[in-house]
């Protein structure tokens, strides 16, 4: 069963969440709705209201087209970017024990326990995140 | 993912390699994600880096993505969320300062700021918040996310929050009180 909405639940959920009543708790919004017909109850939400649009005042840039882009690039890319970095790393030793060695072939130095993680990115390996 | 996550179709489509979802996705959610990590982090560079980076994670955890309690929509500001917080306590630890420096911004001659410099304003009085009101009135206010969800996102409890976003914004409207009295 739902609490009451009182009259100073009301100036807490004001004080908390601001005026507009869609971002207050589901359960008080329709109370709430009703409750803000009332002289005084107005009143608390124009206050709140004053504090939410000097908030908005507060702007940031949109993410560019092409940074988007890159976003949704790196999907499709299956390798990381410390994952090309190893594996360039790779093709360098490569390059170089041929120079030196005559002839070794890259793919038969590459080590098992050297498959790539799944979770490999720029900042190291990254568990799950529940 | 709860039952009711209007994300769920599009997450299942990305966990199958469709990359038109890929691109629905990144196109609703990055604009909330990356504004997220601008106004945790001051730093446009360190945004970015943030916001491609809970992407790649997002992309990992797709194909086994599985029903739970939270919404993908809350997992996002939840890594973000996380990925801000461990750069600002890298920053702490190299004796740097938290955030780029807020000074309080110089009110032009005639009194008269321009939405930009009153932004500015803003945002330094909410950086000089202490981390948890900060971060309660950032996903509340400015990514819109609901009680529960912002709860989940920071781990705490939907009371905790109301608590974090009630002193928050008592804060700031002592700050702009003060300021505003300063100017007349």
């Amino acid at each position: 069963m739902t609490e009451p909405l009182t009259e100073t639940r009301f100036v807490e959920l004001a004080d908390a969440y601001g005026h507009v009543i869609a971002r207050w708790p589901e359960a008080m919004r329709a109370q709430a709705t009703e409750m803000a017909r009332l002289p005084r109850m107005r009143a608390v939400l124009a206050d709140a209201e004053r504090l939410d649009g000097r908030l908005d005042l507060w702007k940031v840039d949109a993410p560019t087209p092409e940074f988007a882009a890159r976003i949704v690039g790196a999907r499709r890319s299956p390798l990381s970017r410390r994952a090309r970095l190893w594996w360039s790393g790779i093709g360098i030793a490569t390059a170089l024990a041929g120079a030196t060695a005559g002839s070794v072939a890259a793919a038969t130095v590459l080590p098992a326990s050297h498959a790539m993680s799944d979770d490999a990115t720029a900042f190291g390996d990254l568990g799950q995140e529940n | 993912m709860s039952a009711d996550d209007p994300d769920a179709g599009l997450v299942a489509r990305i966990g199958q390699g469709d990359e038109a979802a890929t691109r629905l996705l990144v196109n609703a959610k990055l604009p909330r994600l990356l504004a997220l990590a601008r106004r945790m982090l001051g730093d446009a560079a360190e945004a970015e880096d943030v916001a491609q980076e809970t992407f790649l994670r997002a992309w990992r955890q797709a194909p086994r993505w599985r029903p739970g309690a939270a919404r993908f929509d809350t997992w996002l500001h939840m890594v973000t969320l996380n990925l801000c917080r461990d750069r600002l306590r890298r920053r702490r630890e190299a004796t740097l300062p938290e955030l780029p420096e807020q000074t309080d911004p110089a009110l032009p001659a005639d009194a008269a700021m321009d939405e930009a410099a009153q932004g500015r304003v803003v945002e330094a009085a909410i950086s000089a918040l202490p981390e948890r009101q900060r971060e309660a009135i950032l996903l509340v206010h400015y990514q819109d996310l609901s009680n529960i969800a912002a709860a989940d996102a920071m781990d705490i409890s939907v009371e905790a929050l109301e608590s974090l976003l009630a002193r928050g914004r008592r804060s700031l409207r002592a700050t702009f009180a003060a300021r505003d009295n300063r100017d007349d």
